[in-house]
């Protein structure tokens, strides 16, 4: 079990410096790379918990399609000027004041969590390995949460419906405006 | 047995250095990754309490998380390229037009 803890603590020390890089680092890919650490970690976490299938998933979903998707629109905006939008980024006051923030809403939520746990024991006899195996969730996924899931499938669609309708541009506008900068290109589209 | 105050303060961390960064950042694109980092706190937290529990529910709620995750995704970065479309910019600052 203290192998466990270590290897517990090595990758939740991994996904709080790739969380930390993706606030902290300047190019947008920069952080999307530290992302795709912070998603790593967190399945390696899974793994530790005991339910492997949700870290295969979140390897999946997470670093498979979101993580590609987000790295696909970087490549695709090309933002001319990797450090673009970061001029006005670094105003010490604000930085200052979500930093605070920041520390206050981790200290409450780690003393709502300590209070918690003192109410909640853990059954007696508690195997973690025979939790969550596939089999167990397929059968709650399919029985007593059908209808959620069948609702997922349904904002699954109505995500993709919109995603194409966002990003249809009517007729007769160019592909891209292609002006260096925003403010003078405006009015191109009524 | 890992102890429930483990995932429990990992995920308020990095729950809290999310809202940093949707606080701080500027660049679109970088402020829906720091959301993305804020839903998997929450899942890592969903995690460990069922664990420790030994309920189902939480893999459950999970699973719906990431597929509400991947729509999210889907649309979100739709928005962005119709934004940048509109003003070649992903920098939050330009985007003030429902000011009245």
């Amino acid at each position: 079990m203290l192998v466990a803890k270590i290897l517990y603590g090595l990758f939740a020390l991994g996904a709080l410096i790739g969380g930390i890089n993706v606030v902290a680092q300047r190019n947008p890919v920069n952080c999307a790379i530290s992302l795709l650490f912070t998603f790593m970690s967190i399945a390696a976490l899974y793994i530790l918990h005991g339910s492997p299938l949700l870290a295969m998933i979140q390897i999946i979903v997470y670093a498979g399609a979101i993580l590609i998707l987000v790295v696909f629109t970087i490549m695709l905006l090309a933002l001319r000027d990797p450090g673009q939008g970061l001029q006005k980024f670094w105003t010490f006051p604000q930085r200052v004041a979500a930093m605070i923030v920041g520390a206050l809403l981790a200290g409450e939520l780690i003393y709502v969590a300590v209070g918690a746990i003192s109410q909640a024991a853990a059954p007696a006899g508690a195997d973690l390995k025979t939790l969550v195996d596939p089999a167990t969730l397929g059968h709650a996924l399919f029985g007593k949460y059908l209808l959620p899931f069948e609702v997922a499938s349904v904002l699954l669609l109505a995500a993709i419906v919109g995603a194409v309708v966002l990003t249809r541009r009517p007729k007769g506008t160019p592909a891209m405006i292609d002006a260096p900068h925003a403010d003078e290109a405006e009015g191109g589209e009524s | 047995m890992i102890p429930l105050i483990y995932p429990l303060t990992i995920g308020a961390v990095l729950f809290a250095i999310g809202a940093v960064g949707v606080l701080v950042r500027r660049n679109a694109i970088v402020i829906f990754m720091c959301i993305e980092l804020m839903l998997n706190a929450v899942n890592l937290t969903l995690i460990g309490i069922s664990g420790h529990l030994q309920v189902v529910d939480g893999p459950i709620f999970v699973l719906f998380i990431m597929a509400v995750a991947a729509a999210e995704a889907a649309v979100g970065l739709a928005i962005i390229i119709a934004l940048f479309r509109r003003k070649s910019t992903v920098d939050v600052t330009h985007f003030n037009i429902l000011k009245g």
